[in-house]
């Protein structure tokens, strides 16, 4: 029985350490700046825990019941803190706000555990070694939290599973007491059926944890998700609304399916029509299947090749309904052979000569993206094309990243490819700009393939003219030596502030 | 339950150090339950190389006919050969003791990357460089002329952005000078050195030689500009009223990156060529290869390949009365065997040819104390991975300011490909302070163990926590690395003396490595090996249309 008590004291106190620890990692997580949170979550927490202690004098009558209630809720609300802030993150307006209130409210709960205990044992004990060894248990129990919370809990179970599985300590350590005092706790099934409800809710919410992890992330997008990937490359998410679905990669908006395809006609068409009866065409990067989508509409087209870096994208837009759907089933043409490779290495090692290149990579945001953007790159695209063939580019905007976007031109230009820039305007990415590079002339295609819903011919040689504020201006072409086109970038992108 | 006592003190004291203790305990241990890490200290041949001291091997069992004798498989044999070969002079055998050819070019490769064991890079050579442009132009590298008839490399072999950073006041920052946190007259006292610099690079003397040339022999032989050799690095920046501490630590780490030598022992005209005889702007600019100068190494060798004899330790080089004789050791074997050539080129360190070159073994000649060598470890590291740090993304070249090593390269940064996952650092230590034979000793018996943790150590002032990513750690310590360009070795007698021809009655042995130099360039290794291979070949009258000029 004694050993019993002190457990629990010991187990109490390292609970209330979690909780504070889960509150303010939480708050560096979803607000930043690490010492402010911490701190102000921890004085918050302390301070209630001084109100709980001075409210422990007003616990009169019937100690023990209290005790057993107070350690069931403590559960019950500590338990589903981590769980509840993250959800409120994204649904609530005062995040700030329900985080102190609900630090307040357990700090309060945590504070009144141990007077609650001393007030329940000083009969019972000389006052000299009761107050010196639960408090001395109490601060074990907190050095216990503060080496388990980093090094065993979060690593091991995460966020949630850790706040759940703590609460339950709590909700136990209440079942327990209730064992050890039954003979002096008067109306006994009831507190029991408390502590019972709140253990089963908490452990209801450890086994739901990931459903509740996913459902809170899918609050930080707009809309439903309704699949999440994490790869060696990148974080991939679907989401759904109503009228569209929209892919994300490490959380950067790739399409929209209401616009998606004024920006896939616009990579395609302006080129691949442009060159005579093209039978083999490469896709660089386009791991979603749209591009190959358009190219496919090409009757003349007999081969597409496909190389993306991620195996976990080609495969879902390949196998999952609602994907394969938006690309028509492009990646399970026979047409077409889908390689998972690095582009620039791939290119350097398999000769092999295509009439049309569609190069879609993400923006030039690093030194690593940015060497699929340099001289060294599109001179290599260059040698495996056909006379008469080009190669298209998605290449930024023309209206946000002006001269990263000329940058990309000069680039294509010095690679001893004839750049030729055009833009569109995608409703969900704003103005958005092109780089055919071609072998020979340019001339505007006469017709385009049957089934576009927004490039015709007379819209075509709209798309080449370049209003005022996205005029050219000069640029030295991006290098594997400069890549001066990340920096480029990184300065025009961060002036807009996104 | 006790009446008045909750425990005794005993039960509490027990009970709480129970709690509190297996806790901690708990915690330690799963903290520190990264899988341990691999690796070894590799062997460079010092064994075998040491019995050249003691000597005694047996009499040859057999003997080998050939025109010219190369001895040493570096840049310089490497190159000798190279040169051989380009003038139609097909008969002759290089003799190497390490079972990889490159000496200080030689690389390694694993899963994830090949990568260097020392040198990784070399400048864009200057017009006067001829034969380092010959070279790279006929190993693919220099692919041709632009229209102001500038040189056109290989796109993939210049190295690509970015560069270096620096780590300094907890972040790193682009380029190697610190700059982070500079004060103004820091920032002051780089520019002016800075100019200081460019002119000296841009001087020409009144014969049309720079005042600082890759090669060095072709370098100014005006006095003023010989004079810096009478002083030290870090004497020539006081008597320039150059006393900012960061501009100093910059001077100091070239030193170390380049020679291996610290500041106040290193010759001030060795220091000020190292940041006036490359290129500007567009032109300062280097060629690397994830393997380092590994990649030049291995094209030579595959060059080379029907005249390499490796591993064999020659031990004894004499001229007869008809030519030279070469006595080696075939260590797989276990014979000596006898190579007899017309002539030969003898591509070795001073302190190795001292002990192989029996006329210098009979007579040691005085200038040969002059050449010192500062010891170095090499390690390679690969990182699953690899941590970018706080400030800006990694470069090729990352350094620690105030490290205790020169920093890490990264093999797989001249790679094409988005490089997720591992990778190989490649770490170096030059150990420049004090006696050179003492911190060689130290160095060769230090254990893997104990270069793990103070690699491990360096590197986790930038990268906290790295020891969790490291995987594996492979150690060679040269214990001879290179040789030492100090105060009065570029311009002095010794040196001079050194580039004459060697004592012997028929002439037919040529000393050719870096050494000659005073310093150990890639370039320089270079033009020794092919003026050593060229002197050979006319001293046996074969023709040839030289490459370097004496």
């Amino acid at each position: 029985m004694k050993l019993a008590l002190f457990i629990s004291v010991f187990i109490i106190a390292t609970c209330g350490l979690v909780y504070e620890l889960i509150a303010g990692t939480l708050a560096s997580y979803l607000l930043g700046d690490t010492v402010l949170q911490f701190s102000t979550v921890i004085g918050a927490y302390l301070f209630a825990m001084g109100v709980g202690s001075y409210l422990s004098r007003y616990v009169g009558k019937g100690l023990v019941a209290r005790f057993v209630q107070i350690e069931a809720l403590v559960g019950l609300v500590g338990g589903s803190s981590a769980a509840f802030l993250s959800i409120a993150f994204a649904e609530a307006a005062g995040f700030r706000l329900v985080l102190y209130g609900l630090v307040f409210v357990i700090g309060t709960l945590v504070g009144l555990e141990i007077p609650l205990i001393i007030q329940i044992l000083k009969d019972r004990v000389a006052l000299k070694d009761l107050v010196a060894q639960v408090l001395a248990l109490d601060y074990i129990g907190a050095l216990a939290a503060s080496v388990l919370f980093p090094l065993v809990l979060m690593p091991r179970l995460g966020l949630l599973r850790t706040s759940f599985l703590i609460g339950l300590a709590n909700a136990l350590v209440a079942l327990w007491a209730l064992r050890i005092f039954r003979e002096e706790l008067p109306r006994r099934s009831w507190l029991r059926a408390q502590c019972l409800a709140s253990a089963a809710l908490l452990a209801l919410g450890f086994a739901a944890s990931s459903r509740i992890g996913a459902w809170a992330d899918s609050n930080l997008y707009a809309d439903d998700v309704i699949l999440t990937r994490s790869t060696p490359y990148q974080k991939i998410a679907v989401t759904r609304s109503k009228h569209d679905v929209r892919l994300f990669l490490n959380g950067h908006l790739q399409f929209s399916s209401l616009d998606e395809h004024r920006y896939h006609e616009s990579l395609v068409h302006p080129g691949l029509a442009a060159v005579r009866s093209p039978r083999e065409v490469l896709i660089l990067g386009g791991g979603d299947g749209l591009a190959a989508r358009e190219v496919l509409k090409h009757p003349g087209v007999e081969r597409v090749v496909l190389v993306d870096l991620d195996a976990e994208v080609t495969r879902l837009f390949a196998r999952n309904e609602a994907l394969s759907a938006l690309n028509e089933g492009s990646l399970l043409s026979p047409k077409l052979t889908v390689v998972n490779a690095d582009a620039f290495t791939w290119l350097d090692r398999n000769p092999g000569f295509f009439d049309f290149a569609v190069v879609d990579f993400p923006d030039p945001s690093n030194y690593s993206v940015g060497k699929l953007f340099t001289t060294a790159f599109y001179g290599l695209l260059k040698k495996r094309l056909r006379p008469g063939g080009m190669i298209a580019v998605q290449a930024t905007s023309p209206l946000f990243a002006r001269r990263s976007f000329w940058c990309i031109e000069a680039t294509v230009n010095a690679s001893g490819l004839k750049a030729v820039p055009y833009h569109v305007y995608v409703p969900s990415f704003g103005e958005w700009g092109f780089i055919l590079g071609t072998t020979g002339p340019y001339a505007l295609p006469r017709a385009l393939p049957a089934g576009l819903k927004y490039l015709s011919t007379e819209i075509l040689p709209g798309l080449f003219v370049f209003p005022k504020d996205m005029e050219r201006v000069p640029s030295e072409p991006n290098r594997l030596n400069t890549q001066n086109l990340v920096q480029l970038y990184d300065s025009e992108w961060e002036k807009i502030n996104f | 339950m006790g009446e008045d006592q909750l425990l005794t003190r005993r039960e509490f004291l027990g009970l709480a150090s129970l709690m509190g203790g297996g806790v901690l305990l708990s915690g330690c241990g799963l903290s520190a339950e990264a899988p341990p890490i691999t690796g070894a200290v590799l062997g460079q041949s010092h064994p075998l190389g040491h019995r050249l001291v003691q000597a005694g091997f047996p009499a040859p069992s057999r003997t080998v006919e050939t025109g010219i004798v190369i001895v040493g498989g570096g840049i310089a044999g490497l190159t000798a050969g190279w040169k051989l070969l380009r003038s139609g002079f097909k008969d002759f055998k290089l003799l190497e003791l390490e079972a990889e050819l490159g000496g200080n070019s030689r690389w390694g490769e694993n899963k994830v990357s090949r990568y260097p064991w020392a040198a990784h890079y070399i400048p864009f050579p200057r017009p006067e460089s001829a034969a380092v442009h010959e070279l790279l132009r006929d190993l693919g590298i220099e692919t041709g002329r632009d229209r102001e008839g500038r040189p056109v490399y290989d796109d993939k072999t210049v190295c690509f952005a970015p560069q270096e950073r620096l780590f300094i006041h907890g972040r790193w920052q682009e380029g190697i000078f610190p700059k982070l946190g500079a004060t103004e007259e820091d920032v002051r006292q780089l520019h002016a050195f800075e100019r200081m610099m460019a002119g000296y690079r841009n001087m020409r003397d009144s014969e049309g030689r720079r005042a600082f040339a890759i090669p060095m022999n072709l370098s100014s032989r005006r006095a003023d500009l010989q004079q810096l050799d009478r002083v030290s690095m870090a004497d020539w920046l006081k008597q320039n009223a150059f006393n900012s501490p960061r501009l100093r630590w910059y001077a100091d780490y070239a030193c170390r990156d380049d020679f291996g030598t610290v500041v106040e022992e290193t010759s001030a005209w060795a220091g000020i060529h190292y940041f006036a005889s490359r290129g500007e702007g567009e032109e300062d600019q280097v060629l690397t290869w994830p393997e380092g100068n590994g990649f030049v190494a291995s094209k030579l060798s595959r060059l080379l390949k029907e005249h390499l004899a490796n591993p064999l330790l020659a031990f004894d080089l004499e001229e007869t009365p008809s030519g030279v004789a070469a006595h080696a050791w075939d260590p797989r074997r276990r014979e000596s065997l006898r190579v007899s050539a017309r002539a030969a080129v003898v591509c070795v360190p001073v302190f190795l040819a001292r002990r192989i070159v029996a006329s210098m073994r009979r007579q040691d000649p005085a200038w040969a104390k002059a050449f010192a060598y500062a010891p170095w470890m090499v390690a390679n590291l690969t990182v699953d991975d690899p941590p970018a740090g706080k400030g800006f993304p990694p470069a090729w070249d990352n350094v620690i300011f105030n490290g205790e090593g020169l920093g890490y390269v990264v093999a797989t940064h001249q790679g094409l490909d988005r490089s997720i996952g591992s990778t190989v650092w490649t770490y170096y230590f030059p150990m420049p302070q004090g006696d050179p034979a003492k911190a060689r000793r130290a160095a060769l018996s230090r254990s893997w163990s104990d270069w793990r943790d103070l690699i491990l150590q360096d590197l986790s002032r930038a990268h906290p926590g790295i020891s969790a990513r490291v995987r594996n750690i492979d150690i060679m310590v040269f214990g001879h690395a290179m040789v030492k360009p100090l105060v009065g070795m570029m311009w002095g007698a010794d040196r001079l003396a050194a580039l004459k021809p060697l004592a012997g009655p028929g002439g037919r042995v040529f000393l050719g490595h870096s050494d000659l130099s005073g310093f150990s360039l890639f370039e320089e290794a270079q033009y020794h090996g092919v003026l050593a291979a060229q002197r050979a070949m006319a001293r046996l009258g074969h023709p040839f249309r030289p490459s370097v000029q004496a």
